[in-house]
Formats: structure tokens, sequence, C-alpha cells
């Protein structure tokens, strides 16, 4: 059993945890927080866990060590958070029939458990500022400077306004990746990475965070681990989930996702809130990068044609095919303009929308006029929101009817059920769209 | 009769079959995309489509005006 506390380890009550008349030996490890390092004189120590890969990776440490040797029992907990002097920092015991295997058992996992664990550890010292220090992947520590991670970029950014933003990423996808690995290195304090999708083999020639034997991982946990290893001075949320309302709390959006539904869902929701967005799509080698910004003369989406496009008319990178260099391209301009409206409160893509072509390198610019519609007022239905529901309401089967015929009936405050929800969902959002209120039951006739 | 660029992006342009094209059209910019999509098999309606008149975002339902530059923009999805 592998965990993480964030209190003070109790050493009898791990040690009784693993009695067993059985075990002839119990070998404890235990990491304790001491007074130097290096020649400094260390005060105490901080550590930050990514917690959801961490526990998945010291799990599966431990099932490596019982794999290896002959045990009974083998417990590890490592600590989170500030710790004083003489705290145990990691706790590892292991039991077996036999000295040796416990003995082996235990010094595995402590190692491995410094090599492969999420966590990260901040000295604070006697006299001198604190200092992140940095043991992943080396036999010996190395201490880094947060300034110096950016002091290439200092002159052509506001560092403390990147340090002090909060900006939500949704799409982890092929825009998502550049999106993300270059917000991260400029040091955007805080983001939000939502993609409720797993890795697939055929995603990863373009969405350049991912590799083959991370197939079947969800999406936004690899991304947020993957910026964390990037640039550990940041902080990185992961949410799995398709987006709602709830979830849009930040400084600016970021538009990655790749159909209408969930882009204009996104759009509607920023002039709502009052929140700046930056979007982008790709067609094969065109690429187009906007932001809005609510409150500006600039306009929005909605100013020439209310009507949410049509994704059954358009399909999307799956379906027309796409490089990854194309979207790294795209991706990367719609980060450079993150950053410069970060530090500046201004880019290039609020005043005028960029439509670029990779093959023959064209690019025209269109200028972003508005109209000050309803929508730019910030006065909009949100179709997105509270679409699922898990019952309290009148059921509408749909798993004999064709859209067609679910559209003629015009249902409205009923939840429209299919086998798993994904298609009452799609169906539900359309109805919505054209002013019927229903809702989808979440998962379907299979969550009944 | 206005005489127009019309230029085409993303699955319009490969039906269209030509990146641009000069012509001379009298009515509004929706009329005009319902004679090129009848032209040219455009599948798209109308409504989903954006337009920018010499650089500009525009409204479908203004006058086609002489030596407009135009450009019909299908909406995009993929990422």
């Amino acid at each position: 059993m592998f965990s993480i506390s964030n209190t003070s380890l109790n050493r009898d009550e791990l040690h009784s945890a693993l009695s067993n008349d059985k075990a002839g030996a119990i070998v404890v490890f235990e990491g304790w927080v001491r007074d130097h390092n290096e020649g400094k004189l260390v005060s105490s120590l901080e550590y930050q866990v990514y917690h959801e890969l961490a526990l998945k990776e010291g799990q599966k440490i431990l099932n490596e060590a019982r794999e290896k040797f002959n045990l009974h029992g083998i417990i590890s907990v490592h600590r989170e958070g500030h710790l004083r002097l003489g705290e145990i920092a990691i706790w590892v015991g292991a039991t077996a029939s036999h000295r040796d295997d416990a003995f082996k058992a235990t010094r595995y996992v402590i190692d491995e458990i410094k090599h492969r664990l999420p966590v990260w550890k901040k000295e604070h010292y006697v006299d001198q500022k604190p200092e992140w220090v940095f043991c992943r992947h080396h036999s010996h520590h190395v201490h880094f400077e947060e300034n110096d991670y950016y002091a290439k970029q200092s002159s052509v950014v506001n560092q403390s306004k990147l340090r002090a933003a909060k900006v939500l990423v949704v799409g982890a996808g092929g825009l998502g990746c550049p999106v993300l690995v270059n917000l991260a290195s400029a040091g955007v304090g805080e983001m939000t990475i939502l993609d409720p999708d797993i890795i697939s083999i055929s995603n990863i020639h373009r969405q350049t965070l991912y590799s083959p034997n991370l197939v079947g991982e969800k999406k936004a946990v690899v991304a947020a681990t993957r910026i964390l290893e990037l640039n550990p001075f940041i902080k990185v949320t992961a949410v799995v989930s398709l987006v709602e309302l709830k979830h849009i709390q930040h400084d600016l959006v970021i538009d990655c996702t790749d159909n209408m539904a969930t882009k204009y869902f996104l759009h509607d929701a920023c002039f709502k809130l009052r929140i700046p967005l930056i979007t982008a799509s790709i067609y094969k080698s065109e690429g187009q990068i906007r932001t809005v910004l609510p409150g500006s003369e600039h306009g929005c989406l909605r100013c020439f044609s209310k009507t949410t496009p049509d994704d059954s008319l358009l399909g999307n990178c799956n379906d027309f095919g796409v490089v990854g260099a194309t979207t790294s391209v795209v991706g990367s301009i719609q980060a450079s303009e993150a950053l410069n409206f970060l530090s500046t409160g201004k880019n290039a893509t609020l005043g005028h929308t960029l439509y670029l072509n990779l093959n023959d390198l064209s690019q025209i610019k269109v200028k972003n006029t508005g109209t000050a519609c309803s929508v730019c007022q910030g006065d909009v239905e949100i179709y997105h929101s509270n679409l699922e529901v898990t019952g309290g309401m009148e059921i509408l089967d749909i798993r004999n009817l064709s859209d067609e015929e679910v559209f003629q009936m015009k249902p409205s405050g009923v939840a429209l059920c299919c086998h798993r929800g994904v298609r009452s969902k799609k169906l539900a959002l359309s109805l919505r769209e054209r002013g019927h209120k229903v809702f989808s039951l979440k998962g379907g006739a299979c969550s009944l | 009769m206005p005489s127009i660029n019309v230029k085409y992006f993303a699955l319009l342009r490969e039906k269209a079959g030509v990146e641009s094209e000069e012509l001379t059209f009298e009515g509004t910019y929706l009329e005009l995309y319902s004679f090129l999509s009848e032209k040219y098999n455009f599948d798209l309606p109308g409504a989903m489509i954006q337009l920018a008149v010499n650089d500009e975002f525009s409204s479908m339902n203004g006058l086609v005006a002489q030596n407009a530059k135009i450009v019909f923009i299908p909406p995009v999805a993929g990422g």
C-alpha cells in the first residue's frame, strides 16, 4: 500500500500494520529532514506532490517489489507539505520470511521512489532564500533558481504578470500540446488542463506530449505531468471532463478543442463571465486564430450570425487529416498571443483574425468588426450548462427513434435517454440550440 | 453590375477548385453565396459562413459593393 500524507507519520502504527506471524524479518527505511545540505543550513523542507500520478507510480513500485522479492507485506508513505527538522519525510517497510528479501525490497522501493515519483522538494535555509531541489533522474541534488529559469525571456515578457496568471486550456490535443508546453515553460503561474479523452495511437503524430507507451492514459493527467517536468515552478491542475460552466474561473481561456459545440459554448460562456478567450481551429494545412475580449469594441463570433455551426456538417482533424507541423505552428501562435495578452493586456489577434495557410505560406488578417450584439453584452443562453442529469425527471427513451423523429417531437422538460448517454447528450444540445429545454440522462440506460 | 473579387477558404476552396476569381454580381452577399453554392455545390448553409469584405467581418445581408474584395470563410473546428 502506497500513500501520501500531509500530517506527521506515526512509525508505530505503520509498523503494526505490517505485523504478520509468517514474517521472520522486517526492514524499515526512514528518510528524515536533516539540518544541512551541501554546506547550507537547512531549517525546514517543503514537499509538493503531484497526487494522481504519484499514487499510481508509488503503487506500481510496491507491486514491482512484490514481484521481484518474496514478501509478506510492504508499505510506503511519502509526506507532503511543510516539514520540520527531524520529521519523517518517507517511510518504507517490508516484511518477509527471510531478511534478505526484506532488505532488498526496502532498498529497491526507496531507490525507485527517489527516481520516479513526481515529488518536488523546496529547502528552507537558516540564512538564505529557499530553493527548489531536484532529485529526479540525478544521483546528486541539483539546485536551480526560478529566476535563472526565465533569464533569457525577462526582457520580452512581464514575468510577474505571467506568474500571477490563471489560465484554462480546454483540449489537450494537437493545439493543446504546443499551447501547454509554451505557456508552462514561459512561467504562467497556474494552469488548468481540461480534456475528457484518453490517448490513442493515432493522436501521437501531432500531439507532441504523448508517446506510444502512454496509449490509454488520460490526456489531461499525462499533459499535466509532462509540463510540470518541464517547469516545476508552476501549478498545474488536470481535469478529466467535458468543459462545464463551473470549470471556468480564470483570467484567460484558451480554446484548443476540435468541435463547434464546445467552441461556441466556451465563447458564449466567456462573454457571460466576462473572461477573455483565444480560440483557434485547423483545417488540413490552414489555421485560424482569434482573441475575443468581452467589453472591447472587437465583437464576437455571433455578431453577424447567431447560428452555431453544425458539427455533423464539418468534421474534425480525425476526418480530414492534418500533420503535426500544422497543429504545432497554429498552437504556438495561440501560445504567443496568450503570452502577449497576459504581459501587456493586448495582442494582434484581438483586432484581427489571422487566417494562415501553411501550404503557400499566405495569410490574411480580417478586422474584427463588432456590432455590440446581445452576445457581446453577455446576454446569452448557455446551452451546455446542466445538460446532463442523473434522474429526477421524466425520461424519453430515444433508442428506437431516429434523430429526425426526436426533433419532430419537440420534447421539453424531459431527459433523453439512449444506451450510454453519448447520443442523447449530442441530441439534447442540438435541441437546446433550437430552443427546447431538454436534458440528457448521464450514462444512458446503462446507468438505470 | 458591381465587379468583385471572391476568395475561398478551406473546404469552399476545394469545392470551388479555385483560390479566387473575378465576378460581377448584383444583390446581397447572402444571394451571392447562394448563387455560388449552386454553381459549386457548397453544402454549408449561408448562416454558418463568415463573410469578410475588404478584410473586415461584415453582414451577409449587406449589398455587394463595387470592387469589393470578398472572402467566404467556412467554420472549421479541427484542433
